[in-house]
């Protein structure tokens, strides 16, 4: 039987990278080379809050109480699984992953609501992307609600579950 | 026709499978880099870092060796190169499970498709014996190459 020639894999392994950043170069859709951390700061919604361009987040008992008081958008950033799953009532689905600026619930809502956006939790990035493209397309409210689905699950907040927004 | 030849027969067009798989998944990949990124963020494995080169490189890796693999060029070690990274994908997969993470998968070309679970894992286990019988068994059989 042949043997594993290594000097082939190291060559196509090595042409496969070179393709792969020549491709990534001149690409229209291409990426950093390094992913960079998204930083938030926390707020207080309640306070006026200046540069609307720093992505901003809230935690936990600022989001309940918005959820209480009725008075925002909750977007879930997480795939259709995930959140068809489990959500927060009401809650509707821009997966950050397959985000499209023509979604048809994003066309449906003001430039001016407040948005409160979702993932998992505070090791979660999904919900600071889908902020910073809200942020670029105009929806300046937007929140990052930085503790996320496990901290509504963990303190028995309302959720339903099955409700796929077709 | 004899047995011996049948089962050749039979690997290969197993091989080509496993190509065209990789080859489709590389394909999506290549064309959605960002979506894979964060498909590959939300395992919560990796350094956030390292990210973007393993979503830039990964896909080109999977296309090339699932093109020379379908031609029948180096069979023996683009069908290795495949396995392990099935091995890896997967090994990625039961960490995702146990930690109760309900993600995209985020493998073979698959966005918005499939998520980690059973299934997924039974899928990758599968096309494993594939590239394992390509490994032990690379016969010059359907090839658009001979060497």
């Amino acid at each position: 039987m042949n043997k594993t020639n290594f000097k082939v894999i190291l060559a196509i392994l090595m042409s496969s990278t070179f393709l792969g950043f020549i491709y990534n170069f001149f690409s229209s859709d291409g990426i950093d080379f390094i992913r960079k951390p998204i930083l938030v700061k926390s707020v207080s919604i309640s306070e006026e809050n200046g540069d609307s361009n720093q992505l901003r987040g809230i935690d936990l008992s600022q989001a309940v109480e918005i959820f209480n008081d009725n008075s925002a958008t909750f977007i879930d950033a997480r795939d259709q699984w995930e959140y068809s799953d489990n959500h927060i009532i009401g809650a509707i689905n821009i997966p950050e992953f397959s985000f499209d600026p023509s979604n048809k619930y994003l066309v449906k809502l003001n430039k001016e609501e407040l948005l409160i956006v979702y993932c998992d939790g505070d090791d979660c990035d999904l919900s600071k992307r889908l902020a910073q493209k809200l942020i670029s397309l105009g929806f300046k409210n937007t929140y990052v609600f930085l503790d996320g689905f496990n901290s509504w699950l963990t303190a028995e907040l309302p959720i339903e579950k099955g409700k796929l927004n077709e | 026709m004899n047995k011996k030849q049948i089962i050749n027969y039979l690997i290969a067009i197993t091989r080509i499978y496993l190509a065209l798989v990789f080859i489709l998944s590389g394909l999506d990949k290549i064309n959605n880099l960002e979506a894979f990124a964060v498909s590959i963020e939300n395992y919560k494995i990796l350094p956030i870092e390292t990210i973007n080169i393993i979503a830039i490189v990964i896909p080109w890796i999977e296309l090339v060796a699932g093109a020379l693999l379908l031609i029948g060029l180096y069979i023996k070690e683009n069908s290795l190169i495949i396995t392990t990274l099935l091995l890896i994908f997967t090994v990625a997969i039961i960490s995702a499970i146990a930690r109760n993470l309900d993600i995209d998968c985020g493998c073979q070309g698959t966005f918005d498709g499939q998520k980690v679970g059973i299934l997924k894992l039974i899928e990758n286990f599968s096309l494993m014996i594939v590239g394992y019988l390509s490994i032990k068994f690379p016969k010059q059989v359907l090839t658009y190459i001979k060497r």
